[in-house]
């Protein structure tokens, strides 16, 4: 098959009688391509995060006159607005990458370098809370007593410092592995693409 | 938010390019249901994309970069997500595709579609007889590396199709 020859062919499938939808409608329709699911995602991390944060705060607002109280509950919503506002910067990001009308390997070399960093900053983001849970699991206990943490306590430090490993592991791996089975393929192949390009 | 006058005259540029907006969905998505969802991915980018739209570049290199980009970028979206171009890893559904005289279309469409994303916009802004300037500018490439992967991408087409 010669592909000069076959022009004629490509121009005749213009003719073609193609189904239009109605342009109108169309544009005040919402997108369901990645990139919009993306931005639904962190909008409802947002907003879930919010109203649990409104919860919480609602529920402890009688206890926090005790010091230990005190200081969780300023840690706990210290950690929400934070998780909120990576959320937020990560919507932005999001939202930037939604222009489309730059080159090819421009827009391609920009759109992976954004993924990736994201990827990096949400891998850094769930070992920075597991680590942060176990800091407080292992510290509260020194000015907070709750019956479950006393009883954690008073098992063996070895024992504690290897499920701790344990579970920092745990997450490692199944984050790891969650992100490249629902990320990672499609950035190998945008990176291939990229690479084919140069 | 641009107003009831723009979304006129974009409908007003849409409809006139359609084609070939249709063309890149017949090409890079592989189902009539992703070929409708990615006509309205290309759709409501270029609505979005509009009002920075500032005429610097042709109305249709402009509308080209965008409905390439957002077919390429889609690709997580479909339903049958290609990982391999292996002929026999490529889905075999063109039971849309009806009449003889359609043939020779749908044997060229056939081979396109083994292609990898990028040389599938090569070969279709070659087949619309675009220049190789214009293809720079939309696809990035410098003029003489499109040129070398034009000759590639034809002798890849003879072999595929000889091999059918």
């Amino acid at each position: 098959m010669e592909l000069d020859d076959l022009k004629n062919t490509w121009k005749q499938g213009e003719t073609k009688q193609q189904k239009t939808p109605n342009i109108m409608e169309l544009i005040h329709q919402k997108s369901k391509g990645p990139l919009a699911s993306l931005k639904h995602a962190f909008r409802r991390q947002m907003i879930s995060i919010a109203i649990l944060m409104m919860v919480i705060t609602v529920a402890n607002a009688r206890n926090i006159e005790t010091i230990p109280g005190y200081v969780l509950y300023y840690t706990y919503i210290a950690f929400c607005i934070s998780l909120i506002l990576a959320f937020y910067l990560n919507y932005r990001r999001t939202s930037k990458m939604e222009s489309m009308d730059k080159a090819v390997m421009t827009n391609l070399e920009e759109y992976v370098v954004q993924l990736e960093q994201r990827l990096k900053w949400q891998y850094v983001g769930s070992r920075f809370v597991v680590l942060l849970f176990i800091v407080l699991v292992e510290v509260l206990p020194l000015f907070y007593h709750a019956r479950m943490l006393d009883t954690w306590h008073s098992v063996s430090p070895l024992i504690r410092f290897l499920s701790y490993t344990a579970y920092f592991a745990i997450v490692y791996f199944v984050s790891r592995r969650v992100k490249q089975k629902k990320f990672g393929q499609y950035v190998d192949r945008l990176k291939e693409l990229v690479n084919t390009m140069k | 938010m641009p107003g009831n006058e723009s979304e006129i005259e974009f409908e007003k540029k849409i409809r006139e390019h359609q084609l070939l907006i249709h063309k890149v969905c017949r090409i890079y998505a592989y189902t009539e249901a992703d070929r409708q969802d990615l006509f309205q991915e290309i759709v409501i980018h270029l609505w979005k994309s509009y009002h920075k739209f500032q005429g610097l570049s042709q109305f249709k290199t402009w509308l080209y970069r965008v409905a390439i980009n957002t077919a390429i970028t889609g690709l997580r979206k479909q339903k049958d997500f290609i990982t391999s171009y292996e002929p026999a890893a490529l889905p075999s559904h063109h039971a849309d595709e009806k009449g003889a005289e359609e043939e020779q279309w749908q044997q060229l469409v056939t081979a396109i579609e083994k292609l990898n994303e990028i040389e599938k916009a090569i070969v279709m802004l070659y087949m619309e007889d675009r220049s190789y300037e214009e293809m720079e500018e939309i696809l990035g490439i410098s003029q003489g590396a499109l040129r070398v992967k034009m000759s590639r991408i034809k002798d890849k087409l003879r072999k595929l199709t000889k091999n059918d």
